[in-house]
């Protein structure tokens, strides 16, 4: 699968032509930002992952949105969008997926999820899916949840202090996606280097 | 819609279920709505003062209020063309012998078994636009349970009636809302007094028979403290050419430690507009939960809501839907989290075939104030078909500390395997399919009424024959 880093954080409207990882690392600093990634699948047999990974600055201001129009047979995608929102960060993701009556043997799913490590932070999620024929598998999920207490408490007990049971945990987090999500090696370099 | 199709969709409807039942209305006003015809249903209902005035606001609302931008085309209602007022009986009965032989038969070809019927001692049976038949039951009149017309409950019980009408739907929330707070008219009245538990489900029919006749029912029902209660309602409608229009609005106070249970099995004809405002406030460690089943109508939109307002506050809701033959069913479920430790949950299933539209709409809002709230859903969809359609529109905003919010969605068409297991066991393809959608929507079915639950079943078997293999 072909790696392509979408570094910009902007707009793209993309056409695949073959089996593509698209990769967003959000910028860690940036106090705002939007990012619209669309990919529209006119080639059978193309399969692609789009894969957004943040980690949110306090007080910063995000909106992402993630359109995937499958207008031919035989196409399959993945959308990841992995966050992390410190302090008073807010975001805002809009993603849709939609499988157009002649598409069939569609296969695209969409995760969304966001971990929660500061106070004060605002996520709105809008998951959508549009299907209109029946030789599809297709599912979106998303959640947003807070760092888990006890798992903070049981670090503090060993001699962490919060701010470093927190960072490890958002690392875990994190960990667990480049394990489970990502298999081209240079794709991960890139996000180990994103997170340290 | 084209005409021929409405027709073959009637057509359809007839030979199953529809039917309808020759006109034989005591007081009808003409089509339209205006100043005049209002004042005229608050005259024939004699009315006190301050309701008058409310239908006359509303009104004002209703004319000045656009139809919604978003969601299912609406542009097709002709409010001109809809009658607003029809009463049947011109008095309540006060028992089954005394209901008229035609409603009786409408409800003979319902199929409402006998043991049903003799439970309608409890129910409220909603026949056009009024009351038909009525009579409280001895248990629920000696547990202190109110349980009338609405009408009924604005003559007799004033006061609780003024303090929570309209509080929770007013008539600005929208268009549909607005037009049924100006031409309300029948529906049910429940009142449960504290620490009282009602063990039999509160039952209602409603029905439409007039042609274009709308149907503005409206439903108010407090749980107070440490109550608990099931209502349920059930609709089928006769068949008719032209569209109908069924907005009603449902209000339900839930007080502190009160549980409620609302289901209803909606399943209009495929000529009516069904838009239906239904909305809950819950207060502490109190439980609200809608159950939702809907298979007929035109056009469906409805969105149940829970206003989770005190710390522990739960919220809950099952719906199925079913969509056949260029139907749109626009359903979905509304859970706002306004208080500490409040949780929710909506199980949406749906199932499209032979052109339908299925589409969840949903919003789970926690707001600032709500820390430490949960809130899960999940929407499942079943495509029969290549040329039925399904979408989801979920919208969560979290801004609480400490929430934990959940969506899952997916959208799947009937395992191959499963189809050939069962036919190699003797089943033809539309028995195979219909024994699979009854598996899909089972965690649904499950949670109604026995007589509920076998008529939901019964519906789906009519409705898959013919519609595939």
């Amino acid at each position: 699968m072909k790696l392509v880093l979408l570094s910009q954080q902007t707009a793209f409207s993309l056409t695949p032509t073959e089996s593509t990882l698209y990769l967003v690392l959000l910028d860690q600093q940036a106090r705002e930002g939007q990012v619209k990634v669309d990919l529209h699948f006119t080639t059978s047999e193309v399969a692609c992952q789009l894969l957004f990974i943040g980690r949110l600055a306090a007080g910063s201001d995000w909106q992402l949105e993630t359109n995937m129009y499958h207008q031919v047979p035989k196409t399959s995608c993945m959308t990841d969008v992995y966050l992390s929102q410190a302090d008073r960060s807010k975001v805002d993701y809009f993603g849709q997926i939609y499988i157009d009556r002649q598409a069939t043997h569609t296969k695209s799913f969409l995760q969304e999820q966001s971990l929660v490590i500061g106070r004060s932070t605002s996520n709105r999620s809008r998951p959508i899916l549009e299907i209109f024929n029946n030789k599809v598998k297709a599912s979106h999920s998303a959640s947003s949840s807070r760092l888990n207490e006890s798992d903070v408490f049981y670090l503090m007990s060993r001699g962490l202090l919060r701010a470093e049971a927190e960072k490890l945990l958002e690392q875990a987090f994190f960990d667990r996606i480049l394990a489970e999500k990502v298999k081209d090696k240079t794709a991960r370099q890139l996000i180990s280097d994103y997170l340290c | 819609m084209a005409k021929a199709t409405i027709k073959q969709l009637n057509d359809a409807y007839a030979s199953k279920f529809g039917f309808a039942m020759p006109e034989k209305s005591v007081v009808s006003f003409d089509f339209g709505l205006s100043s005049e015809i209002i004042a005229a249903i608050s005259d024939h209902k004699q009315e006190p003062e301050w309701m008058r005035t409310f239908r006359q606001r509303s009104l004002q609302t209703f004319v000045k209020m656009p139809l919604p931008k978003w969601g299912p085309s609406l542009a097709e209602i002709d409010f001109e063309q809809i009658r607003y007022y029809i009463k049947d009986t011109e008095v309540e009965q006060r028992s089954w012998d005394e209901v008229p032989t035609e409603i009786k038969q409408t409800f003979d070809r319902l199929g409402v078994p006998q043991a049903e019927r003799e439970f309608l001692a409890g129910v409220k049976a909603q026949y056009n636009s009024e009351v038909a038949y009525s009579s409280l039951q001895k248990e629920l009149d000696e547990q202190g349970v109110i349980f009338c017309s609405m009408e009924e409950a604005l003559q007799k019980h004033a006061d609780l009636f003024q303090e929570y009408f309209g509080k929770l739907v007013p008539a600005s929330d929208n268009k549909f809302a607005a037009l049924n707070s100006a031409a309300w008219s029948g529906g049910s009245f429940v009142y449960i007094p504290k620490n009282t538990h009602v063990k039999r489900p509160l039952q209602s029919y409603f029905r439409i028979n007039a042609a274009r006749m709308g149907q503005f029912e409206r439903t108010l029902i407090i749980a107070d403290e440490g109550s608990s209660a099931h209502y349920v309602e059930g609709c089928t409608a006769p068949v008719y050419s032209e569209y109908s229009l069924h907005a009603a609005v449902v209000e339900v106070f839930v007080k502190r430690n009160a549980r409620f249970r609302y289901t209803t099995i909606q399943n209009w004809s495929g000529n009516i507009y069904n838009l239906v405002t239904k909305r809950a406030q819950v207060l502490a460690d109190g439980v609200m939960e809608w159950v939702d089943g809907n298979l007929g109508a035109k056009t469906t939109m409805k969105y149940p809501s829970c206003y989770l307002a005190e710390e522990g506050a739960y919220g809950e809701m099952l719906s199925v839907a079913y969509a056949k033959n260029q139907q749109i069913q626009d359903t979905g479920a509304k859970m706002i989290h306004l208080a500490p430790n409040t949780a929710s949950k909506i199980v949406a299933k749906s199932v499209s075939v032979a052109g339908g539209q299925s589409n969840y709409r949903g919003l789970v809002h926690v707001t600032k104030a709500a820390t430490n709230s949960k809130s899960k859903v999940e929407c499942d969809a079943l495509i029969l078909d290549g040329q039925s359609g399904t979408s989801t529109y979920p919208d969560m905003r979290i801004l609480g500390e400490n929430a934990i919010v959940e969506h899952e969605a997916s959208v799947s068409e009937i395992e191959e395997d499963k189809l050939f297991y069962l036919m190699s066991r003797g089943l033809d393809k539309t028995e195979a399919m219909t024994l699979l959608v009854a598996g899909f929507i089972e965690p649904i079915v499950k949670e109604l009424p026995l007589e509920y639950a076998v008529e939901l079943n019964r519906l789906i078997e009519l409705e898959m024959e013919g519609s595939v293999g």
